[in-house]
């Protein structure tokens, strides 16, 4: 039954998952040759030394791709959901309602995790052209809290297209994009060595919110 | 089960955000701008002059809290201002029997800062060791980085490869000198925008201090010797042209030490009760003395000492603080505690929580009483939301917010 | 016999407004009923309680004798729902909507979902949501039948559907129904179709239940009378015996269980002074206008 509701998740989300892909993989292409380019026009220890000394992120663009991943997994995978009350369809199969809610989070995350390995992977390789691997160290430290925001941000999205109250939803979401914006509070890079822990534990608990979201739209649907 | 868990998450995500961004508001509105006051040494009437803002408007005075035109303050104080002295032709003609020679006193000023989120700021340890004896007028930045894990190693930034020839060379030097690798921790300033090149302060696994150069392409590595139970905490390299310290030690007991030119030696300041996990240090030199400043938010001390950093005076000021300020106690009977990601003390971001005291009670006790009678008047079992009274006692204001906004589940 | 479905004093209310009051009606297993009346008199609210996607304020309603807002997984399964307007999971196409479906019922049988699909002017690889409103409800139907639930519940199964594939709905149904003895729950707007296939009924009105009987015994019993009165105003009511009435000048119509002489009588006691009284024949969907009101 999990595959089968894996199989349903899947062919709402694969055009736009593609989608996040191909833009991802151009993301990291375009964070290759400007890399390429800089170090062609300028010398590369004065690159080295302006991204050591000057906390220069040559990776900035990286920044919102993961939320943007995030927030379009999460809308092509709950708004076809709360369409003409379709939850209802979903809740209605032979499972427990709770399980098969996390399943279509957990499937998501799973997607995510997917995905955002495969990016961080392409941008360690662009990095590791070029740098040591002390460089890579601090961009996947750096990186990381720009990650959990992306699972953030897609964990909301399920809660609060579930949920069915616009009060709670602007709720959640002015909660959650003060949440979220924490994570891009840049003092430099390996700046959230200490809190990403937390951060990422706060951020998987927010995996269960679209229980509530759930219970509340069966409880009162109309 | 998990429905109320999942409540009970949202509260607690609602409170954390609370905690927050409430806090952040409150003092947006109500925090009024508390500077410390800017404190020089006269060497004309050998006592200090204090510069402040009264709201918006600049006070200057003397220390016996005289008021002085700006010309005035300015006079006292010609080898700080002494730009503008020499312009308006005020400049004496020597001080302190010191006869006053613009070259040379613009070549004795010098000042320093150490602020606390500087000392554990993070940074990828890869260094550029300048050539220090290039022959060259100005410094250039090396081809390589060096990296200090299990040996010293040039990394050559075109090709990203170790060069191995220069790698064993300075290898060899470390080991030969008894460093202990991998390094600790390595101060200088990997820069081309300084007159000339020492190198860098390293201390290695062992706690021992080490000075590194590339000279003539070749290492030049010398042991620092401590004073017994000074190890370092921080160094800041000055690479000045008088050439009288290399650098400004900062001790783990919080002393400030110079490192000489004179073989390495420490030399002690009489700086006490500085602590450089709070206070933001300042270190300032002229012809005639040195003064170092350290303050927090709510006090300021400037020692003033002569060259060889004998006590010349000292210079207290203390002033209310933020918390202490009406809206500051105000806050801390409204919020029980409140919490920052960010601390201008520190450079990571982290969860930097600020406690109150008992004051706390008042806020959380009307805090109880509201929702209890809200609860009340919707005769609501207790069975329900025995939790929320919880979460109120413990996070007081945040707590009620976040109950009421995410109401109960039957 | 055994009751599918039990409700009992059910009580809703959208906020403040009421939707209905100490509703009370079981579903015999192997039987078809019918939860019929305007839109808005809360044959939807009563679908989604009766699925559990609804707390009801007061009363109960059991399904296979468990409580329908905790319905067990193994109930689910033996429920099939069809949502107002068909609605189905728009972005799959035949083949991948069946496939779905197919790993959550073990009774899972493809064979009379495709043979239906055949008959639709679809192919395979079409999405759902490219379907015209009869072609979709022809999905929802097939893949009810193929999940051989043994309860069926069916929201509005006549929503935009033209009067064809109404019938056709239909006739599956009720092969399907007649074949395998099932029990299906049915709500509807459109009495006419369902002459025939209901085996009870209920007919509800805003905030009430307006009968509860088979069609048959309601067709045969609802009469419908008109007469003239003299000039002077006469006020009419609703009570036991007149369920409705309509009144053009000094022309009215009334509705009743009663016969013509009961009738007579009641007039009589009411000191109305009527001529022409006559009864007057009626389809059934007249009858279902009548009883509920045009308004």
């Amino acid at each position: 039954m999990f595959a089968s509701i894996m199989y349903k998740e899947w062919l709402k989300i694969r055009w736009t998952y593609l989608g996040g892909a191909v833009l991802g993989v151009f993301i990291v292409f375009e964070i290759f040759l400007n890399l390429g380019q800089i170090i062609e026009f300028n010398k590369a220890n004065s690159v080295w030394n302006y991204i050591i000394f000057q906390k220069y992120l040559f990776y900035s663009d990286f920044q919102f791709l993961p939320a943007f991943i995030g927030l379009i997994v999460g809308i092509a995978q709950y708004f076809p959901e709360i369409q003409d009350k379709r939850l209802k369809l979903h809740l209605h199969l032979p499972m427990r309602e709770n399980n098969l809610l996390l399943s279509m989070v957990a499937i998501g995350t799973v997607l995510l995790i997917i995905i955002y390995s495969f990016l961080l992977i392409g941008l360690s390789l662009v990095t590791l052209i070029y740098f040591p691997y002390e460089i890579l160290v601090s961009l996947l430290n750096t990186v990381l809290p720009w990650i959990v925001a992306g699972f953030v941000i897609y964990f909301i999205a399920a809660a609060l297209f579930i949920e069915i109250r616009w009060a709670r939803r602007i709720l959640i979401g002015v909660i959650a994009f003060a949440f979220v914006s924490m994570f891009y509070y840049y003092m430099g890079y390996d700046s959230f060595n200490k809190a990403i822990p937390v951060f990422t534990i706060i951020a998987l608990s927010l995996s269960l919110l679209i229980l509530l979201s759930g219970y509340r739209f069966k409880r009162g649907t109309k | 089960m998990l429905v109320k868990t999942s409540r009970n998450i949202l509260i607690l995500f609602v409170i954390f955000v609370l905690a927050i961004f409430v806090p952040d508001f409150y003092w947006k509105i109500f925090e009024k701008n508390i500077r410390a006051p800017f404190v020089l040494y006269s060497p004309v009437i050998h006592d200090f002059i204090i510069s402040k803002f009264d709201d918006k408007t600049m006070v200057r005075m003397d220390n016996e809290g005289n008021l002085l035109t700006r010309d005035e303050y300015e006079e006292l104080e010609p080898l700080f201002f002494y730009r503008q002295i020499v312009m308006t032709g005020k400049m004496p003609d020597s001080l302190d029997g010191m006869e006053i020679d613009i070259q040379e006193l613009r070549r004795n000023n010098f000042s320093y800062r150490i602020k606390p989120d500087a000392i554990e700021e993070p940074f990828i340890q890869l260094y550029p060791l300048l050539e220090s004896k290039s022959g060259r007028a100005k410094l250039e930045m090396p081809d390589e980085f060096i990296r200090l894990q299990n040996r010293c190693e040039f990394i050559n930034c075109e090709s990203n490869e170790v060069v191995e020839d220069l790698s064993e060379t300075f290898s060899k030097a470390f080991t030969d000198i008894g460093f202990k690798f991998p390094a600790a921790k390595i101060f200088g300033n990997p820069t081309t925008r300084k007159p000339f090149d020492e190198g860098y302060f390293i201390t290695d696994s062992a706690g021992d201090l080490f000075h590194l150069k590339r000279v003539k392409n070749k290492p030049y590595l010398k042991k620092v010797n401590r004073p017994n139970g000074v190890n370092v905490k921080y160094i800041v390299v000055t690479e000045n042209e008088r050439r009288e310290f290399y650098a400004i030690l900062v001790s783990e007991a919080s002393k400030i030490y110079l490192i000489s030119y004179n073989d390495y030696e420490f030399i002690n300041t009489p700086i006490e009760d500085y602590d450089y996990r709070v206070h933001e240090l300042m270190m300032r030199g002229n012809i005639l003395y040195r003064s170092f400043t350290f303050s927090s938010d709510d006090m300021i001390r400037m020692v003033v000492t002569d060259r060889e950093y004998n006590k010349i005076d000292q210079y207290d000021e203390e002033w209310i603080s933020r918390e202490n300020t009406s809206a500051g106690k105000f806050s801390k009977m409204v919020f029980p505690f409140t919490l920052s990601i960010i601390d201008a003390k520190e450079p990571f971001i982290n969860f930097y929580f600020l406690f109150s005291d008992t004051r706390a009670l008042i806020g959380i006790f009307i805090s109880l009483i509201i929702a209890v009678i809200l609860y009340l008047r919707k005769k609501i079992k207790l069975k329900f939301i025995w939790i929320d009274y919880i979460v109120i006692l413990l996070t007081g204001i945040f707590g009620l917010i976040a109950v009421l906004l995410v109401r109960y589940e039957e | 016999m055994e009751n599918v479905v039990e409700v009992k004093n059910l009580t809703h209310y959208y906020g403040k407004k009421l939707v209905y009051e100490n509703l009370n009606f079981n579903i015999k297993r192997g039987s078809i009923f019918g939860l019929l009346g305007k839109n808005g008199t809360g044959k939807t609210t009563t679908i989604n309680i009766l699925n559990g996607f609804l707390k009801p304020k007061a009363g109960h309603c059991y399904v296979f004798g468990e409580d329908s807002y905790n319905l067990s997984p193994e109930t689910k399964a033996k429920v099939g729902f069809l949502i107002e307007g068909h609605i189905q999971y728009s972005f799959m196409n035949i083949k991948q909507i069946e496939k779905f479906y197919s790993a959550f019922y073990p009774k899972w049988k493809k064979e009379p979902y495709y043979e239906l699909m055949a008959k639709l002017k679809v192919t395979e690889d079409q999405k759902i949501s490219r379907m015209s409103c009869g072609q979709r409800s022809q999905v929802a139907l097939g893949l009810l039948l193929a999940q051989d639930s043994e309860l069926l519940i069916l929201d509005d199964y006549s929503m935009g559907l033209d009067a064809g594939y109404r019938r056709l709905f239909l006739d599956y149904l009720e092969e399907y129904a007649k074949s395998e003895s099932k029990t299906i729950f049915i709500t509807s707007h459109i009495i006419q179709d369902l002459e025939g296939f209901l085996d009870d009924c209920v007919i509800m009105d805003y905030n009430s239940v307006l009968l509860s009987m088979p069609i048959s015994e309601f067709k045969e019993r609802f009469r419908k009378y008109s007469f003239n009165v003299n000039g002077d105003k006469i006020e009419m009511h609703k009570d036991n015996v007149v369920k409705n009435f309509e009144q053009i000048k000094n022309k009215i119509v009334i509705y009743s269980f009663d016969e013509i002489e009961q009738i007579k009588r009641y007039l009589g006691q009411k000191q109305i002074h009527f001529s022409e009284i006559k009864e007057m024949p009626m389809t059934l969907e007249d009858a279902f206008i009548g009883i509920t009101g045009k308004y």
